[in-house]
């Protein structure tokens, strides 16, 4: 039995406790029932490790749970990140990256048999060139050190510094500050920050969404991919709670759990049922951007897939691994394509112009204490076509692939809906529906 | 270029702090301890003490009972890895960045990242339902306006502005600047300060003390005409920034039941994944959540929690809950007057 370690190899298993710990933060030992308890002893262990003050334990019916309690409106950094600073490695690695930096001063150009014999001599550690050399050409790969070449030698020295005067440098760690809690790939903001050893003491956000931050290590390589114009696969899973203990399939589930689900179709009205287990798919797509919800805290990559020729969003989460595949010589055109097909995009569906969703609502609005909804119509609502057609009587229109997509925000007036329209019978029944429920919940 | 590498480790952190402490004057087994506590999880005194007085790490020397000084000629110090720069570069291209580089500075950096390709562009990133009234970050005034407060916040000096509220009535404001917040979606800032008010019996400025809410919020793009009054207070605030936020997180927490249909579970947990929250699961199918909130959000929480229908219900405070029943007894006399008219 191998012992307790901080550290790990790969994130991807700690990923998902920290994210349950986090998202969910209800589930006791036996609810991780897919892994074995000393599985999820030592991830909690680790997790407890690695963000002790944000541990809150707590016992509900004899039973303790563990959650990660975090108000993303106090926090300067974003402690979420201090998962990606448990990399495992060996003890050659450790050596290695002090000595040759040490050695490797300003200046200093040397061959990897000249660093391994400089290593000798001044630390006495005997190190193989070869693997002086691996962790050299690593370096180079990470930008630490560069190479040169004459003749067949390969000399190696450290990056310089980049040029730019102290001040415009701490204005930079300014911004940096403020980017790593809203940046993509906030980890780096936040690696940058330990390592001019700076602290921020200036900005804080809301309606931050930290968790984000978990699924950066997904999003590189997305990015480079989009950069590159490449194709990708894709090994796409639901990391919602996945057994059956939490999900309880009917036939007209609005069914994000489901992964075949994560991948947004028009045809939502022939769901299949949900499946009971977990289900791995692997997808080769062209990745177009990333499509982020700044208030449902889901992130999304927006791709081509080739062979159904259709677009669509797999949202990030579910997304367990990337390769990165051969470039796609007709980006550009879906991207153009995918930029006339946004009028219609409320949220993340797409779909075709025979199957478009029309809904009209008839709003209640008092003048002049009430222009405040007015201006949430027009700053919340993607495009509708907002009209005064009596007095404190407004209606807003709109044409979408997926009229479901605005249930949720149609929802927030509630109070001052007149009449809710639409060609789509399952939209107006449900929406109906769903206030004759809520009516009879609350008793009014 | 790896996102999750051991450069970046918090082992490596806490062993560059030591050997940095060390080359100058040696370092104590306590000190060791102490950054290892500081920088370190919470068990890395168990592995990464041992495998310095091991030896199996060789950066340290014993030079006497209670000292160990470092084998390394100099600090510890690594370059900016390839992934740090192509950070910063995609930095460079977001339209908020003049708010902290002038002009000049921005062509500085952009010309010491010229060889540098960035890891993402703007337009790769789609924010589809983010309000459209955020700030105008393009406008000079609102630039050197950031800049002045966030040099205020910095040093902690007191600040008086013109100040327009929603309803465009405009006040002068004095106020001791404490944080900077972002709101992404609004893309939006606003400024976090202690108001400063004149004790007249006592003749003299100071914090408001028959206030339970001290902190007041500002939107950035409506400050205008700032200045440094050169007010002096005699007393640091009352509480730190972070308390002050804290406090004002003051309202009765909301308590809701979820009930798993329509994915809602995974929905809420994630939509409200930004407020400090406690999750219980009742039964098989229904779990409670408590919201703890700042009273002045309370409309804002209020709606979030009507977009989602009938699977989440509000059980408490019953404040909360009369909020939610009068605008669904609006919105039934609205239906039942439909009706009625066909």
């Amino acid at each position: 039995m191998s012992e307790f370690q901080e550290l790990v190899k790969s994130l991807a298993k700690s990923r998902e406790y920290v994210r349950d710990f986090y998202i969910y933060g209800f589930k006791s030992r036996e609810d991780f029932d897919n892994k074995s308890p000393r599985t999820y002893d030592n991830e909690r262990r680790r997790m407890e490790s690695w963000l002790a003050s944000y541990i809150r334990s707590c016992y509900h019916k004899n039973v303790k749970t563990v959650s990660l309690s975090l108000n993303t409106n106090l926090l300067s950094v974003n402690p979420l990140c201090r998962i990606f600073e448990a990399k495992s490695f060996t003890n050659n690695d450790i050596l290695l990256h002090f000595y040759l930096l040490d050695i490797l001063q300003a200046d200093c150009f040397m061959t990897a048999d000249a660093l391994s014999d400089a290593i000798m001599d001044r630390f006495q550690a005997d190190i193989e060139t070869q693997l002086v050399r691996k962790k050299a050409n690593e370096y180079v790969a990470e930008g630490i050190l560069q190479t040169k070449k004459q003749g067949k030698r390969v000399y190696y020295f450290r990056s310089a510094p980049l040029p730019l005067p102290d001040t415009v440098w701490q204005s930079l760690m300014d911004a940096v500050c403020f980017y790593q809690l809203d940046a993509p790939l906030g980890f780096v903001g936040y690696s940058l920050i330990k390592h001019f050893d700076t602290t921020n003491t200036a900005f804080c956000v809301k309606h931050g969404y930290f968790v984000h931050v978990l699924e950066d290590e997904i999003l590189l390589p997305l990015l480079l991919a989009i950069n590159e114009h490449r194709d990708v696969l894709l090994k796409v899973q639901s990391n919602k709670p996945n057994n059956h203990k939490y999900v309880t399939p009917k036939a007209d589930k609005k069914s994000d759990n489901n992964p075949a689900d994560s991948i947004q179709t028009h045809n939502k009205r022939n769901r299949s049922n949900l499946s009971l287990q977990p289900n791995v798919q692997t997808l080769q797509v062209l990745p177009l951007r990333i499509t982020v919800s700044t208030r449902t805290g889901r992130r999304y990559l927006c791709v081509r897939r080739i062979q159904q020729e259709c677009f669509f969003h797999i949202r990030l989460d579910h997304i367990k691994e990337v390769t990165l595949m051969s470039e796609n010589t007709d980006f550009a055109f879906y991207q153009q394509k995918l930029t006339e097909c946004l009028p219609h995009c409320f949220g993340v569906c797409f779909g075709n112009s025979s199957h478009m969703d029309e809904i009209r609502l008839t709003l209640s609005i008092q003048e002049p204490y009430e222009l405040y909804i007015l201006n949430r119509l027009q700053t919340e609502g993607r495009g509708g076509t907002i009209k005064k057609i009596a007095e404190h009587t407004y209606t807003y229109t709109i044409s979408v692939y997926e009229g479901m997509e605005l249930m949720p925000w149609i929802k927030t007036f509630i109070g001052r809906i007149i009449l809710f329209e639409s060609n789509n019978e399952h939209l107006r029944t449900r929406f109906y529906q769903d206030l004759e429920t809520m009516a009879a919940m609350y008793e009014v | 270029m790896n996102l999750f590498s051991e450069v970046y480790g918090c082992y490596y952190q806490v062993v560059s702090s030591i050997l940095n402490k060390a080359l100058t004057g040696g370092i104590s087994p306590q000190e060791m301890a102490a950054i290892t506590a500081q920088a370190g999880f919470a068990e890395s005194c168990l592995f990464i003490l041992p495998k310095l007085y091991a030896k199996e790490w060789h950066f340290l020397e014993q030079t006497s009972e209670n000292s160990y000084a470092s084998r390394l000629s100099n600090a510890p110090e690594c370059p900016l890895t390839l992934l740090q720069k192509r950070w910063l570069k995609s930095l460079l291209s977001d339209e908020r960045i003049r708010l902290f580089l002038t002009e000049e500075a921005l062509l500085q950096a952009q010309t010491a990242f010229a060889e540098v390709e960035p890891l993402w562009t703007p337009e790769q990133f789609y924010y589809y339902d983010r309000f459209e009234n955020g700030d105008n970050f393009s406008t000079i005034e609102y630039q050197e306006n950031f800049r002045t407060v966030l040099e205020a916040v910095r040093s902690q000096t007191v600040i008086s502005f013109h100040y327009r509220s929603a309803k465009g009535k405009q006040t002068q404001r004095i106020c001791l600047p404490l944080k900077i917040e972002y709101s992404s979606k609004n893309n939006r800032f606003r400024l976090l300060a202690l108001p400063i008010v004149w004790a007249k019996n006592w003749f003299r400025w100071q914090y408001p003390t028959d206030k339970k809410r001290y902190l007041d919020h500002f939107n950035l793009a409506n400050i205008a005409n700032i200045s440094f009054p050169n007010i002096q207070l005699q007393s640091p605030p009352p509480l730190s920034p972070e308390a002050l936020i804290q406090q004002s997180y003051d309202a009765e927490p909301v308590h809701l039941l979820i009930t798993n249909r329509r994915n809602a579970l995974d929905r809420a947990m994630l939509h409200f994944a930004n407020y400090d929250k406690d999750t219980t699961q009742i039964d098989g199918e229904t779990w409670e959540c408590v919201i703890y909130y700042d009273s002045a959000m309370e409309t804002e929480l209020l709606i979030e929690i009507l977009s989602f229908g009938p699977v989440v219900k509000v059980t408490a405070p019953q404040h909360f809950v009369d909020l939610i029943k009068e605008r669904l007894a609006k919105q039934m006399q609205f239906i039942r007057a439909q009706s009625d008219s066909l």
